[in-house]
């Protein structure tokens, strides 16, 4: 079991600035999720980590090892990255039991063992019918669970897993999420696990690094950066539909603050205005506004709402997604009302923003306020 | 009036039946969508209604025509493809005004046409741009364009934005709905992800294995599955399934680690054709966690939690079952907790396990 950790390391290819200036830990017996875009740098990080590739500066240790210089096979790290990398001519139990039987762990495991926990990992993997097959014989989705069967089979220090799930149906990711986890969590590995998918490394982190065209925007717990982005990327992020964004001027009035626009004036409760009071009257403020803390109502309620075109109705069993449009700005929210059902396209209706729920961030920056 | 219409349609490669017995219909200006695995017939069928598969049985009708023999070109079709298509040296105009041209239309027609659609698409900025510099969404409605400029009876799409990662999926689904709700053309949609399908859909058809498992608006599709494989397909996170049987003396749905009482009435709806076996079926939405520890209920420990910002999917092992549970993001559950979980009995659907029929009936 140990940490990972990242001090000012970059690596470029040619111009492209793959990472920069690097600082990051990775906790021992902790499942850090690597979360960004094709070409934020997920894949350099972890193939860093690996020795698939050398820093062009700054320092990578495993534990308190310096390993920048250190070749990729005395690492004691586990990988499964998205070429399989299969051997061809073996089975899926002896790829799966390789590491085992090269006496890469040490002295050779007895032959019952390994395949005891090849049979075990097989089987949370669903795999279990497949070891006799050869990797030809095997579709796509079953050899990205091979692979990644392999790696998981190894019991190294630190365990790499780049996009591990990603190709599988839907309910088989679902399930592998969870049992992954578990395993993560009973086997205390040190696991780096890249992915562009939010809902995923939410529901599995114990700590998210979001990134950005090489750069590390902010880590934390999930719910922490939910809760307190730091920035507009990160906010629009996570979530599910995608934070709404929107401009306005800020308001005191006495010891109230409001969020006005050319169409409407809302209050800010006291607590969540706090950002603002470093503002002077009349700032404008880029705020963003989860579509889960808007609440939508028919007619005009008591509470502060303002009024908007309904564009689109989406029905999605359990909620809705409602698009509206208010002046040139549209916007979405996610309902489990009725309300939201008895609308359609070209209906009006009231949208009420929770007081409480509002993000700030600063208009040109983005960053929060 | 029918835009489409499948009557006992059936596709065969060989050996392998891969539509069977297909009868659906679009209607005019419905947003149609065929919906299931990779493998179930769906995009088969689509294929055969583009005349780019031929019809190995039954029959095929566009506008009430039959077009089993004809060629695609006669077929009054257009077709929008995951990869957009796009003439990339040449401008969005002429991108939308291509099929016209190909077809020797009046140049004056063309213009006309081509300005409708730019206009009914919010393309005017974009008129003279070069396609590759647009972005997706924007693309995606030149793609439109192209296929709508010949005023086609049935727009034909073959999932056209699964590719996209999940933003630009939400965001483009919206705009997708959109058009076409402002165009009116009846619209047959081919998709894998019943998210997008439930969200764009005014009715679903529901494949599996080359066989129509059901049809109807997504909403009812969801609250009224016809069978397990419905019910397991439509929903995120997907349906709960609990094998029991049902002990008409106790009023009780009896399984592993777990007994359900159930009311009478509740007994009475069920088709009486039913086995033994039973599966029960209860969506994570529906399950909801009690505070305190009654005899009524389902008992477990909590597996795992998976935060997702508003709500949370806490996942509970009751017995050999793995159950998700859709919570608000208060739940205060954590990993190892004993909990116990409600359900009303309106939100029970219950399944033959042979059959795999929903015996609940409706009324």
């Amino acid at each position: 079991m140990a940490k990972v950790s990242f001090e000012k390391v970059s690596k470029r290819f040619g111009h492209t600035h793959a990472l920069r200036d690097l600082d990051l830990e990775c906790d021992s017996g902790r499942l850090t999720v690597v979360l960004g875009h094709s070409g934020a740098g997920k894949t350099t990080l972890l193939r860093l980590i690996a020795g698939l590739e050398i820093a062009d500066s700054g320092q990578i240790k495993i534990g308190d090892k310096l390993v920048n210089e250190l070749p990729c096979r005395e690492r004691n790290i586990s990988m499964a990255f998205e070429s399989y990398a299969l051997y061809p001519g073996k089975t899926v139990l002896e790829n799966m039991a390789f590491s085992f039987q090269s006496g890469a762990l040490g002295a050779a495991t007895p032959p019952d063992d390994a395949r005891r926990q090849v049979g075990r990992i097989a089987e949370l993997l669903q795999i279990e019918l497949l070891l006799d097959r050869l990797p030809r014989q095997l579709s796509g989705g079953q050899r990205q669970r091979v692979a990644l069967g392999r790696a998981l089979v190894r019991d190294a220090a630190v365990h790499l897993l780049d996009e591990p799930i990603a190709h599988l149906d839907a309910k088989l990711r679902h399930r592998l999420r969870g049992e992954l986890k578990h395993l993560q969590i009973e086997s205390g590995r040190t696991t780096v696990w890249c992915t562009p998918d939010q809902i995923e490394a939410m529901a599995i982190a114990d700590k998210i690094v979001v990134f950005n065209r090489g750069v590390k925007i902010q880590e934390g717990a999930p719910m922490d950066l939910y809760e307190r982005p730091r920035n507009r990327f990160v906010a629009g992020s996570l979530g599910d539909p995608a934070i709404n964004f929107f401009d306005a001027d800020v308001e005191q009035r006495g010891d109230a603050w409001y969020l006005a626009t050319p169409q409407w004036s809302l209050p800010v409760t006291d607590t969540n205005a706090a950002p603002l009071h470093y503002l002077n009257d009349h700032r404008r403020v880029s705020v963003g506004i989860r579509p889960s803390d808007i609440v939508i109502h028919r007619d005009r309620p008591e509470i502060p709402a303002f009024e908007a075109d309904v564009l689109v109705l989406e029905e999605l069993g359990s909620y809705s997604v409602v698009t509206a449009q208010v002046g040139d700005q549209s916007f979405k929210v996610k309902s489990g009302s009725d309300v939201a059902l008895e609308l359609d396209a070209g209906a009006r209706a009231w949208f009420a923003p929770d007081a409480s729920r509002y993000h700030f961030f600063h208009p040109e920056s983005g960053e929060a306020l | 009036m029918s835009a489409v219409e499948f009557r006992g349609v059936w596709k065969r490669y060989g050996e392998v039946d891969a539509v069977k017995d297909l009868n659906l219909d679009c209607i005019d200006g419905e947003f149609l969508a065929l919906l299931g695995p990779s493998g179930c017939g769906k995009t088969s069928s689509l294929r055969m209604l583009a005349g780019l598969e031929s019809i190995s049985e039954g029959d095929i009708l566009i506008g009430e025509r039959r077009i089993n023999d004809m060629p695609p070109k006669d077929r009054d079709i257009a077709m929008v493809f995951e990869d957009y298509a796009l003439y990339p040296h040449l401008s969005v105009f002429d991108n939308i005004a291509f099929p016209l041209k190909v077809r020797k239309v009046a140049r004056e027609t063309i213009r006309q046409r081509v300005e409708h659609a730019i206009d009914l698409l919010g393309l005017d900025s974009l008129r003279g741009e070069n396609v590759q510099q647009l972005s997706g969404g924007a693309q995606q409605r030149v793609s439109i364009g192209r296929a709508i400029v010949r005023d086609p009876q049935v727009l034909l799409m073959d999932e056209p934005i699964s590719h996209l990662d999940a933003s630009h999926k939400v965001e483009l689904r919206g705009e997708l709905k959109r058009l076409q709700r402002n165009l009116g053309v009846s619209t047959v949609y081919v998709t894998h992800d019943q998210v997008e399908a439930m969200a764009l859909a005014d009715r679903l058809v529901v494949m599996n294995h080359g066989v129509l498992q059901q049809k109807g608006r997504p909403q009812l599709l969801y609250d009224r599955p016809a069978n397990l494989f419905v019910a397991g397909f439509i929903g995120e996170p997907p349906m709960n399934f609990l094998p029991c049987t049902l002990i008409e003396a106790e009023s009780c749905l009896r399984g592993d680690h777990f007994r359900l009482p159930v009311g009478q009435e509740f007994i009475q709806r069920l088709a009486p054709e039913r086995g033994e076996e039973l599966i029960l079926g209860v969506r994570p939405s529906h399950l909801k966690f009690q505070s305190s520890n009654t005899a009524i209920g389902l008992a477990g420990t909590v597996f795992s939690v998976e935060p997702r910002g508003d709500s949370a999917v806490v996942v509970v092992d009751i017995g050999s079952h793995r159950l998700l549970v859709e919570a608000n993001q208060f739940h205060g559950a954590s990993m190892g907790e004993n909990v116990c979980l409600n359900v009303t009995e309106e939100s029970l659907h219950l399944f033959d396990a042979l059959t795999e029929r929903n015996l609940v009936r409706v009324g």
